[in-house]
């Protein structure tokens, strides 16, 4: 039967005099992917997929197995605000990979989500995430990263010319469905965030999809350029994108208990054990870039050691404060993802990293309340607060020996990034860097 | 619009009336009683209205509807029954039926049943158009207007909008309304539905965002 969600799609289509409708879907790194059907197609494409060859994708098939589908999902159908004229407008809609037999296609980063969030389905959870990614304007993508502005954290003064920018980004946001919590000027120069109110996460997965898009299409109209490049700054603060994740049980927030002195549940406390103790494993998903790794060091705010406590804002994991009468705003926020992940990894990553605490019943050690960075390594080791790996070299290492991470990944997804990231690290580890010219060159 | 499932192991029987239904503008889809072939008609959420052939299933309404509350409870549905004119004789008022149709019986006979029960239960008239107030919703073109300006909402918002509307003064849980919106598979939670409440008011915009109404700790209703 076609469901009135495909009707309907096909009318609001046709009353908006939409010409072409772009079908988007992401590769293992993050890098969302796009093949454009007209309105005439449309119908086809939504009810049998488009076909496309996947063996030049990153991450999917080999060449013999190169023929799948892009299923659009027609319940993420959105116009595109940036695409909106005389000459027709432009929509937009996510969409599931699937082998010829119809079959969820293994390498889809859109499966690997869904298919760790029908494992908390089945436990009767349902998973919302609240992301609050940074990012930075500079004037143009080429050359030395030149900024707007200096402006500081929370600064609104003549310096943020970035503001029209960004509040037209939060208005086009809002057009397509993604909703804003919060936005302000970030503490480095010319470095912004913007929170987006939390939604369950495979829906909050595509928001970041489209909302990455939004952020450089609209910094492109005012002729600057938006990057969630980790660190682009050595002297500044890097960008990052710490989740807010809480599990529900209907409209129950398991993670609150009014009886425990910081409010958390059991359910919470293993969660944040099962966080803290394949962190390392993830990391890779988490932060996956040479660069990343170049925010993840001590004095920047980022989190650099597995630690968590209540108030303290440079742990890995944090609680945010509790205030009466909003049990539902208890959450778990882990700092340490940065911008340039693949959201649908991440999440299936952190998730399962939680139902794991959480089905094994790992026990939380208690919070830190000293700053980790302050203490020495022998304090730190006493205490049994590991590091989070250094490099992506580390990270791999941690990343290739972890059952756990294949498991929630699945056989293909996993080899391949573990592959694709070897590469990336064996060019890094030739590169002779300006640092090396400029330290060794003269002495040597 | 309202979708349609025929229940009936005779083939005959259900093609001609699919033909008027479908014509008349209603999703319809017909299966046999086998509990797989039910439960697979009911993704990815059940019909609203059921029609059980009686003449050519054993299955019985109470049975069927108990079928139902075990598998998608609280799911909001109504059902015709049709049967012989000997078991006519006997039917039992309680069955759990809305309505019945004695066979042999015509395809505009089943039509006129089925927009009579559409508008004792939800004041939807033959046009397809659900009027509550200055709120028109327009079934046939998936359209909602309020004062004549029409509202653009999503595929969901539609639909959350007009379930409540369909059911005016009815209080529902954020649970009831996850399954009759999303269906019984869907993973995303009941604060999607909270989320979507809140678009829909946004959108009704301030002289009517109060229409739809939080009943504190149960969930929503549309005000009559």
């Amino acid at each position: 039967m076609q469901g009135n969600d495909i009707e309907y799609v096909l009318k609001v289509a046709s009353e908006n005099n939409v010409k072409f409708i772009r079908l988007w879907f992401t590769d293992i790194l993050g890098f969302q992917k796009s093949v454009a059907v007209t309105v005439p197609q449309l119908e086809d494409a939504l009810e049998h997929g488009v076909s496309f060859d996947g063996s030049s994708i990153q991450g999917f098939a080999r060449r013999e197995e190169s023929d799948m589908r892009a299923k659009p999902d027609p319940e993420t159908f959105k116009l595109l605000p940036w695409r909106h004229g005389d000459q027709g407008s432009v929509a937009a809609m996510f969409c599931d990979i699937v082998n010829p037999d119809g079959t969820p296609y293994e390498g889809d980063p859109r499966w690997v989500l869904r298919r760790t969030l029908q494992r908390a389905a089945g436990l009767g959870y349902t998973f919302y995430v609240g992301p609050e990614p940074e990012f930075f304007y500079f004037r143009s993508a080429r050359g030395a990263p030149e900024t707007l502005d200096e402006g500081g954290y929370f600064d609104l003064t003549p310096q943020d010319v970035a503001t029209d920018i960004r509040r037209d980004t939060i208005l086009t946001l809002e057009q397509m469905g993604i909703d804003v919590d919060f936005s302000h000027h970030e503490a480095a120069h010319s470095q912004h965030e913007i929170d987006l109110r939390y939604a369950d996460a495979l829906t909050m997965a595509d928001g970041l999809m489209a909302f990455r898009l939004v952020v450089k299409e609209i910094a492109q109209k005012y002729g600057v350029y938006a990057t969630f490049m980790p660190k682009p700054l050595q002297n500044h603060n890097g960008s990052g994108m710490h989740f807010n994740t809480s599990l529900f049980h209907g409209s129950r927030n398991l993670f609150y208990d009014g009886d425990d002195p910081f409010h958390l549940s059991s359910v919470a406390r293993h969660y944040i054990a099962g966080l803290l103790a394949h962190i390392q494993e993830i990391t890779l998903v988490l932060n996956q870039w040479v660069n990343s790794y170049k925010r993840l060091v001590p004095g920047y705010e980022a989190p650099v050691y597995v630690s968590w406590a209540l108030q303290n804002r440079s742990d890995l994991v944090r609680i945010p404060a509790f205030h009466q009468g909003r049990e539902d705003a208890v959450r778990v926020e882990l700092r340490s993802p940065d911008p340039a992940c693949n959201p649908y990894l991440a999440f299936a990553c952190i998730l399962s990293a939680g139902l794991d605490g959480i089905e094994k019943k790992y026990e939380l050690r208690p919070p830190t309340e000293r700053n980790v960075a302050e203490m020495t390594p022998q304090e730190r080791a006493a205490l049994g607060i590991e590091s989070l790996p250094e490099d992506l070299h580390a990270a791999i290492q941690c990343a290739e020996r972890s059952e756990f991470l294949r498991r929630t990944l699945g056989d293909h997804v996993f080899n391949k990034l573990i592959e694709n990231k070897r590469l990336e690290w064996d060019r890094y580890r030739a590169h002779v860097s300006h640092f090396e010219l400029e330290e060794y060159l003269p002495i040597l | 619009m309202q979708r349609i499932l025929i229940i009936t192991d005779t083939v005959k029987t259900a093609a001609p009336w699919n033909q008027e239904l479908v014509r008349a503008g209603y999703p319809v889809q017909a299966c046999g009683s086998e509990r797989a072939e039910l439960l697979e008609a009911f993704q990815p959420r059940p019909s609203e209205i059921f029609i059980l052939d009686g003449t050519s299933i054993r299955l019985t309404p109470k049975e069927f509807k108990e079928f139902l509350a075990v598998e998608c409870p609280n799911h909001e549905s109504c059902l015709i029954w049709l049967i012989t004119e000997e078991m006519a004789s006997r039917l039992d008022p309680a069955a759990g039926i809305d309505d019945f149709i004695i066979l042999p019986s015509s395809a505009h006979e089943l039509l006129a049943r089925v927009r009579l029960l559409l508008w004792k239960n939800h004041r939807i008239d033959a046009a397809d158009l659900i009027l509550a107030g200055d709120v028109v919703i327009d079934q046939a073109n998936y359209s909602v207007s309020v004062e004549d300006r029409t509202l653009e909402l999503t595929f969901k918002e539609y639909e959350l909008l007009r379930f409540l509307v369909t059911h005016r003064g009815r209080v529902f849980t954020r649970e009831a309304l996850l399954n009759q919106v999303w269906g019984y598979d869907y993973y995303g939670g009941t604060r999607t539905v909270d989320v979507h409440i809140r678009r829909i008011r946004a959108k009704l915009g301030v002289e009517h965002q109060d229409l739809v109404e939080t009943i504190r700790n149960v969930g929503y209703r549309f005000v009559d």
